[in-house]
């Protein structure tokens, strides 16, 4: 499963971030999880959010999406974050005080069974 | 792929994260891939010595980048479960960006090299001072000393509530016994605050 694209590996990141080498949203995380609004990609995207976007058709972190894109987590992070500004992406994680009982007996649950 | 089965409108995915932590070499990566479902993913941060304002390029040229790689694991628990196990970069130096990968960390696990007690010295110290609950996997690994976990747990200086475990981390059932140990932790310590609170 390379999902790698070498295209990036030609263009510095912050080329793809107009320059910005900060996150606009700090509270961005490694697990958060990063999922699209809707199917239907607007035209005339970035081809860098347009591939995120497709991406995250499928919820999943920004840690996987840096990974599967071939980025940066810092990079993902910018492009995200002008995602969510035109409201094309929500993201979504969780703090450890949020994590309840039943949570983490699923987990344990869950690791017994592997 | 079991994430591909979701439907996208679906509820939302809770994503909880846990950091395992350790010298170089101790086997971080190992642990990772002995229990994830996916084969490790390596993802990248760059690291800069300056934290320049926005649109500030005006420092570049005087910038060290450092690119520092962590590989992570995924575990599914069910449509709205996802369980994230993430190693830190080893090396000392790379501490100031632990912050990064900790911050909303659950639990940790931190391995421990016999042979090299005290590479684990700023694991151990960092969660203690963050809060953030961990055990301890010994990692015995061959031609090394084997101590007695009581020594180990003399060794590194770490209370009675710090659990610690033999931990191989090549081994999927070792490091299985490792993350349980941890969840059940995890399970008493919220069992014992409703208790507090009922």
């Amino acid at each position: 499963m390379n999902e790698h694209r070498p295209g990036h590996d030609f263009v510095r990141p912050f080329i793809m971030t107009g320059g910005r080498t900060r996150a606009a949203r700090r509270d961005l995380r490694v697990e958060t999880m990063l999922q699209a609004k809707t199917d239907t990609i607007p035209m005339g995207l970035p081809s860098e959010q347009e591939e995120l976007l497709a991406l995250c058709r499928v919820p999943q972190s920004v840690a996987e999406v840096a990974a599967k894109l071939g980025l940066v987590v810092g990079v993902v992070t910018v492009i995200a974050g002008d995602l969510i500004a035109a409201d094309l992406l929500t993201v979504h994680h969780t703090d450890p005080v949020e994590i309840e009982l039943d949570t983490l007996t699923k987990m344990l649950e869950r690791v017994r069974a592997i | 792929m079991h994430a591909s089965t979701q439907p996208r409108t679906g509820g939302r995915i809770i994503p909880v994260k846990f950091v395992v932590a350790g010298g170089f070499g101790v086997g971080k990566t190992t642990f990772v891939g002995a229990i994830s479902e996916i084969e490790p993913l390596r993802t990248e941060a760059a690291m800069t010595s300056v934290s320049s304002g926005v649109d500030d390029l005006t420092h570049t040229g005087g910038k060290t980048t450092t690119t520092v790689a962590m590989d992570f694991g995924r575990i599914t628990v069910d449509d709205a479960l996802v369980m994230y196990l993430f190693g830190t970069p080893g090396q000392d130096r790379f501490g100031f960006m632990w912050d990064d990968i900790c911050t909303g960390a659950i639990g940790a696990v931190v391995l421990v090299d016999t042979r090299r007690i005290d590479q684990c010295f700023p694991a151990v110290d960092y969660f203690e001072a963050k809060g953030v609950p961990f055990v301890v996997g010994v990692n015995n690994f061959e031609g090394a000393p084997r101590y007695a976990i009581d020594e180990v747990r003399d060794a590194l200086g770490v209370g009675s509530h710090v659990p610690l475990v033999e931990c191989d981390a090549r081994r999927r059932e070792s490091v299985k016994g490792a993350l349980i140990t941890l969840l059940e932790s995890l399970v008493a310590q919220a069992r014992a605050r409703e208790g507090a609170i009922a």
